[in-house]
C-alpha cells in the first residue's frame, strides 16, 4: 500500500521532507502547494511530474491524499491543520505546532476521525544519540535523578535580522520557540511534564528573544536549566547538550557521543566511563540529506499512517510542548516563576 | 585523463567540522580562526608533498592558499555551492529571498564581471529557467577560486543528491556542461548515498568524470549500506576521490588506511588539523596507497 502525500509549503523543510519522501517506497507525492504562486516554476523544475498549487484548497479538492506535511511558518498551522482536517488527512506539521499555546490547543482539539495521525516535526527524538540517551534512562541506569543542566546554541542571528521568523505574532518568538523548542521536547520526552519555570530572556539584534536562560522543575522532582542562544559565534550547526546527574553517576550528552559514568555496574555496563559515539552507534536511515533523523522521521510517520499506530511525536506531545513554551515566555514577560500546571 | 593526487588536502577542520565531536569542532573553529594557522597546516602538507587540497569558499583558507610561494601552489577543488549557508538563510528569508540576496553579492565580485541588472531580474530567472540559475549561481561561487590551477569542481552532496532524489537530470547536465566550457575544468559529484546515486548516474549516462563518496572500514556515511556501496565501488570507471577514510577521526590512520589497500580509490581526501597529524596521516597514507599503486588513470 503506498501513502498518498501532499506537501504544503516549499521552503527549506518542505524541499527536504520532499526529497526524504521521494526515497521512501511506501510514499509517493502527489501535489505540491504554496501560496507563493512564483515557486511554480521552480517546483517543476524540480519535480516535473508533480501538480503545483497556489491555491491550497484546490490542491486538496482536486488531488486525492491520505497525508499532509504542513512546512510552513508557525502562524499559519492552525487553519491549513483545520482545513487539511476538514479532508481528514493525516498531518505532519513541521515544528513547533504553532505559534501560539491556544493555537496549538485548536490544533490538537480539531475533531479527528478514529486513527487519524497527527505527528510534529521534532526531530531529534529520531536523531541516533537522543534516542540512546531515552533507551539508557528507561533503563533507570542512574538511579533516582536529581537534575539536568542543558543548552543550546546555534550562529544564525549575528547581526540585524527581518524576516518572518524574527516576528513574534508570525513565528511565535526567537530561540525559545524556533531551536530550543528541540531541546525542550527532549526535555519533556526524557523527564515528563514540567512544574514550574522561571526566565529571563533578552533581545539582542531581532525584536524577538535572541538568548534565554530557564529554569524548570518537573513534576517527578528532577530539577534543571536551559540556557539557549542563536547569536553566540562558533556554532555552526545546532548543538544540544545534557548533563544529568543521578544517584548512580551522571551522562554526559552532546550531538555526538553520549558519555557516562556509573558509581556501580547497572544493566551491562560497567562501573566508571563509558562512552558511546554517535558514529558506533548506528541508525536506520538509509537515504542522508541534512541529517539522518529526517530520514528516520518520515520512514516512521509514512509506517504511522499506513497502520495507524500512533507517532513518536504525536499532537499532544506537541502541545505538551508548547504548553511548557507558553510558561517560558510567561515567566520572562512577568518577572515570575510560572505553575505551569495551574497557570497555562 | 584527469591527474589527482593520491591525498588531497580536505577543509572540513578550517571550517570548524569534525565529525568526532563538537568539542573537536569547537577547537577547529577557534584555532582556524586565524588564519595564520591555516597555513601552518597548509604548509605542512605541501612539504609532505600534497599538492592538491578540496574547499569551499573560505576566505582564510583562500588567502592563506595565496601565501604559498611560487613553486609550492596547490592545486584547488572547489566544493560548490555553499549549500551550509544557503540552508541557514533560507529559514528567515524563504527560497527565493535567499537566492536574491545570495545573487546581489555579486556585486563583490565585480571584478569578474558578474553582471546582474536587479531584483526583478535575479526573480525571473530563478522563477523561469534553471540552466540559467545553475550557471548563475556556479558563476558567482566559483569567482573566488579563478586565480588557482583548478583541476576539478565538486557539486555538493546536498545539491546533488536533491536533485538526484527529484529525477532532476537537467542539473546535473547543465553543471557539467559550464564545468567543461567555461571553468575548463572536470565536473565531480558529492554525495552522501553513494548506493543510491550511482546506478542513476549510470542510468542517465551522466558525463561526471568522478565522484566524491564516503568509503571507510566503519561504514561510516556509506548508505543505504556499506555492503552496496563497496560492491558498486568495484565495477565503476568512475574517478573515486574518496571521503571521510577516517569514520570521522574515529579510526586510527594506519586501521583506516588498510582498508583503502586494494580497492578501486585512486585519491583519498584527508582532513588534517595539525602539523603533527599532516606529517603522521600522510606518511601513513602513502605508504598505503603507493604500495597498491595500480596505474590507474
Amino acid at each position: 500500500m503506498t501513502l498518498r502525500v501532499g506537501m504544503i509549503g516549499l521552503g527549506k523543510m518542505g524541499i527536504l521532507h520532499a526529497a526524504q519522501l521521494k526515497t521512501i517506497p511506501e510514499a509517493e507525492i502527489v501535489a505540491a502547494g504554496d501560496i507563493e504562486k512564483r515557486l511554480e516554476q521552480y517546483s517543476k523544475n524540480i519535480n516535473p511530474d508533480i501538480p503545483f498549487f497556489s491555491d491550497l484548497k484546490k490542491m486538496m479538492d482536486s488531488v486525492p491524499m491520505d497525508a499532509v506535511y504542513i512546512c510552513t511558518p508557525a502562524f499559519t498551522h492552525f487553519e491549513l491543520s483545520q482545513m487539511c482536517t476538514d479532508y481528514k488527512v493525516h498531518q505532519f506539521i513541521e515544528k513547533p505546532l504553532a505559534e501560539t499555546f491556544d493555537s496549538a490547543r485548536k490544533i490538537t482539539g480539531l475533531e479527528r476521525p478514529e486513527g487519524n495521525i497527527l505527528s510534529i516535526g521534532y526531530s531529534f527524538a529520531f536523531h541516533p544519540v537522543y534516542q540512546k540517551v531515552k533507551e539508557l534512562l528507561d533503563l533507570k541506569l542512574l538511579g533516582r535523578i536529581f537534575r539536568v543542566s542543558s543548552s543550546t546554541y546555534i550562529s544564525v542571528v549575528l547581526e540585524k535580522q527581518s524576516g518572518w521568523l524574527y516576528q513574534k505574532d508570525k513565528s511565535g518568538g526567537g530561540i525559545v520557540i524556533n531551536s530550543a523548542s528541540h531541546l525542550i521536547h527532549l526535555l519533556w520526552w526524557y523527564f515528563g511534564d514540567v512544574q514550574q519555570v522561571f526566565t529571563k530572556a533578552r533581545s539582542l539584534y531581532t525584536e524577538v528573544e535572541d538568548c534565554a536562560f530557564v529554569t524548570f522543575e518537573f513534576k517527578n522532582g528532577v530539577q534543571g536549566f536551559m540556557d539557549a542562544s542563536w547569536s553566540i559565534p562558533g556554532f555552526r550547526l545546532q548543538e544540544i547538550n545534557f548533563v544529568i546527574e543521578g544517584q548512580n553517576g551522571k551522562m554526559e550528552v552532546s550531538n555526538d557521543m553520549v558519555k557516562m559514568f556509573l558509581n556501580k555496574p547497572s544493566s551491562g555496563f560497567d562501573r566508571g566511563y563509558t562512552t558511546l559515539h554517535k558514529i558506533d552507534l548506528g541508525d536506520s536511515a538509509d537515504f542522508f540529506l541534512g541529517s539522518e533523523e529526517f530520514n528516520i522521521e518520515d520512514k516512521h510517520f509514512v509506517e504511522c499512517c499506513l497502520s495507524r499506530e500512533k507517532p513518536r511525536v504525536s499532537g499532544e506531545d506537541g502541545l505538551e510542548v508548547q504548553r511548557i513554551i507558553e510558561a517560558i515566555y510567561r515567566s520572562a514577560e512577568t518577572n515570575t516563576v510560572v505553575d505551569v500546571e495551574k497557570e497555562i | 585523463m584527469i591527474q589527482i593526487s593520491k591525498i588531497v588536502l580536505g577543509s572540513n577542520p578550517f571550517d570548524g567540522v569534525s565529525y568526532k565531536s563538537r568539542a573537536q569542532a569547537k577547537t577547529y573553529c577557534e584555532v582556524f580562526s586565524e588564519e595564520d594557522e591555516v597555513y601552518r597546516v597548509i604548509e605542512a602538507a605541501v612539504n609532505s608533498g600534497v599538492d592538491t587540497i578540496t574547499c569551499a569558499y573560505n576566505e582564510r583558507v583562500l588567502n592563506a592558499l595565496e601565501r604559498l610561494p611560487e613553486g609550492k601552489r596547490m592545486k584547488v577543488i572547489p566544493v560548490v555551492p555553499n549549500a551550509y549557508d544557503y540552508v541557514r538563510e533560507s529559514s528567515s528569508k524563504g527560497l527565493l529571498g535567499t537566492v536574491t540576496s545570495r545573487l546581489k553579492r555579486t556585486e563583490a565580485f565585480e571584478k569578474v564581471k558578474i553582471v546582474i541588472k536587479g531584483t526583478a531580474q535575479i526573480k525571473g530567472i530563478i522563477t523561469k529557467d534553471i540552466a540559467a540559475l545553475i550557471k548563475s549561481m556556479l558563476e558567482l561561487e566559483l569567482a573566488p577560486f579563478r586565480k588557482f590551477e583548478v583541476p576539478a569542481v565538486i557539486l555538493h552532496g546536498h545539491i546533488a543528491d536533491l536533485a538526484l532524489v527529484n529525477d532532476n537530470k537537467k542539473v546535473f547536465e547543465v553543471y557539467c556542461d559550464y564545468i567543461r566550457s567555461s571553468i575548463k575544468s572536470e565536473p565531480f559529484v558529492a554525495t552522501h548515498n553513494f548506493g543510491r546515486s550511482y546506478p542513476k548516474y549510470e542510468e542517465w549516462n551522466l558525463d561526471i568524470t568522478g565522484v566524491h563518496t564516503s568509503f571507510n572500514k566503519k561504514g561510516f556515511m556509506m548508505r543505504p549500506t556499506a555492503e552496496i556501496c563497496e560492491q558498486l565501488l568495484e565495477k565503476t570507471d568512475k574517478f573515486i576521490l574518496a571521503k571521510k577514510i577516517l569514520a570521522g577521526g574515529t579510526l586510527p590512520p594506519e586501521e583506516a588506511f588498510d582498508y583503502v589497500k586494494g580497492k578501486n580509490i585512486p585519491s583519498v581526501v584527508i582532513g588534517l588539523g595539525s602539523i603533527q597529524e599532516v606529517y603522521h596521516t600522510v606518511a601513513v597514507a602513502r605508504n598505503a596507497l603507493e604500495q597498491e599503486d595500480k596505474g590507474r588513470r
